[in-house]
């Protein structure tokens, strides 16, 4: 399990990205798209590096470690901060969903 | 269970209060006829009643432009109408007739910004494009009254063939006359423009997006001065995307009042006559909003029958297609594609990154 307190984040928790949601990668960020609601998320890069992780493999726990190793100067407590809020927007733009653990 | 229709705010009326302009410019979208004289043929008990009918609506903001706005007799004293009903107003204007009592006029009915157009710092080449010498220096003496009043100015360029090497020397001039921003449009092919485009005054898509990103990206800003540059969203880079500003057309929230009184969706009645829907003399606001046939299809058309490379971008519900006054008065059709962004799609220039085709699964 990460080494991060989370608060009321679960490091645990897994999301699932939405079915018919659009990822178009550029060189300083991404856009996520949702054609059914016109959505449109505009990723910096440090967002992109976040999505992709939670996207193939990890949890909020993994993503948020793997941030805080690439910015050791920034506070974890900071980082935890950054990376929840970034997935509430997701969430509620209707880009990712919890998934179930088990 | 019926599902509830979404509701329409009008939130902004666009009155075209002449149709006639003392300048004769070359690219003008709506081709006002010529003239110096002050008009009134837009009704004002009509046009005030009007306006108060649309608060209920939605209206916030109205915007005075033209022909020449300050060719009509009776601004004065519909300034003084739309600040007692608490609108937002802005102006625009070449600036050729700007005095100090109606700069001071607008001071006390607090518009909030009066657009001027400046096309180069050369006064050869704006007057040239302006079609009447000597507009350079009534424009500037204009814009220096209103810095002097401590009005907002914007100054607006519209970027052609004629004035592409002018933009470092307008960016100069908009400092020195304390605008608060600078707005760069690229031509279209409606009005007058149409023939603009024949002769080839437009710049080619790499040319405008070389001298896009050399604004946005690489020329120094000057601190207090804010520069839009009007491209499509495609056309911006990801950082300025961000950084927001205009980029949608407002089709959906806006109202246009034709110097006669007609409305139409914007200033498009003027050039294309089916695209006018009733008259402020006898029709209500409110009924012209709610049940006509053309503003309905378009609330329930766009996007989602946007054409060509505009139903495949990412940014079609921000942007709407772009103008799609524009694109009917090209095709007779609400729909097709924006013509820029058709363009540096069918020269193989529109990033993928920017449409949604192809989808994988994530």
């Amino acid at each position: 399990m990460p080494d991060i307190v989370l608060g009321k984040m679960d490091p645990t928790q897994r999301y699932k990205i939405n079915k018919e949601i659009v990822y178009r990668e550029e060189d300083n960020g991404a856009f996520l798209f949702d054609p059914d609601s016109g959505n449109l998320k505009y990723m910096n890069p440090t967002g992109k590096e976040t999505f992709l992780i939670l996207k193939e493999k990890g949890d909020v726990g993994q993503a948020i470690s793997h941030i805080h190793g690439q910015y050791a100067d920034v506070d974890q407590e900071q980082v935890r901060k950054d990376v929840k809020i970034f997935l509430e927007q997701l969430k509620e733009n209707g880009f990712i969903s919890p998934q179930d653990n088990g | 269970m019926p599902t509830k229709e979404p509701t329409f705010e009008l939130s902004s009326l666009y009155i075209y209060q002449t149709d006639s302009c003392n300048l004769c410019c070359s690219h003008c979208w709506i081709s006002p006829k010529f003239s110096q004289e002050k008009q009134s043929s837009l009704p004002l008990d009509s046009l005030k009643r009007t306006v108060s009918e649309a608060k209920s609506l939605g209206l916030q903001s109205v915007k005075i432009t033209g022909g020449e706005p300050l060719l009509y007799r009776e601004l004065p004293s519909f300034l003084s109408f739309l600040d007692a009903e608490g609108l937002s107003v802005s102006i625009e204007t070449n600036g050729t007739l700007l005095e100090e009592d109606i700069i001071s006029h607008f001071r006390s009915t607090k518009v909030q910004q009066v657009s001027v157009s400046v096309d180069a710092a050369s006064e050869k080449i704006h007057d040239e494009i302006r079609g009447v010498k000597g507009s350079f220096r009534s424009t500037l003496e204009g814009l220096r009254l209103l810095s002097k009043a401590g009005v907002n100015s914007q100054i607006m360029m519209t970027l052609q063939r004629k004035n592409s090497k002018e933009i470092p020397g307008v960016i100069r001039l908009s400092e020195e006359l304390g605008a608060g921003s600078l707005k760069i449009n690229h031509l279209i092919p409606t009005g007058r423009g149409k023939k603009a485009f024949a002769r080839g005054d437009n710049l080619g898509l790499e040319e405008l997006i070389r001298l896009y990103h050399l604004v946005q990206e690489k020329y120094p800003w000057p601190e207090n001065l804010e520069i839009i540059f009007d491209l499509p969203l495609t056309f911006r880079s990801i950082e300025t995307i961000k950084r927001g500003g205009t980029a949608n057309c407002r089709i959906l929230n806006i109202l246009g009042i034709l110097a006669n009184g007609d409305f139409s969706i914007c200033g498009i009645g003027q050039t294309v006559p089916e695209l006018r829907m009733g008259n402020i003399d006898h029709d209500s606001v409110s009924s012209v909003w709610k049940n006509n046939p053309i503003l309905k299809d378009l609330r329930q058309s766009l996007p989602s029958k946007l054409k060509g490379i505009c139903h495949d971008c990412i940014f079609k519900f921000q942007c709407l297609g772009g103008c799609r006054a524009n694109a009917y008065a090209l095709t007779g059709d609400f729909y097709t594609p924006y013509f820029l962004c058709q363009r540096l799609f069918d020269a193989g220039k529109f990033p993928s990154s920017r449409r949604i085709s192809p989808r994988e699964d994530l």
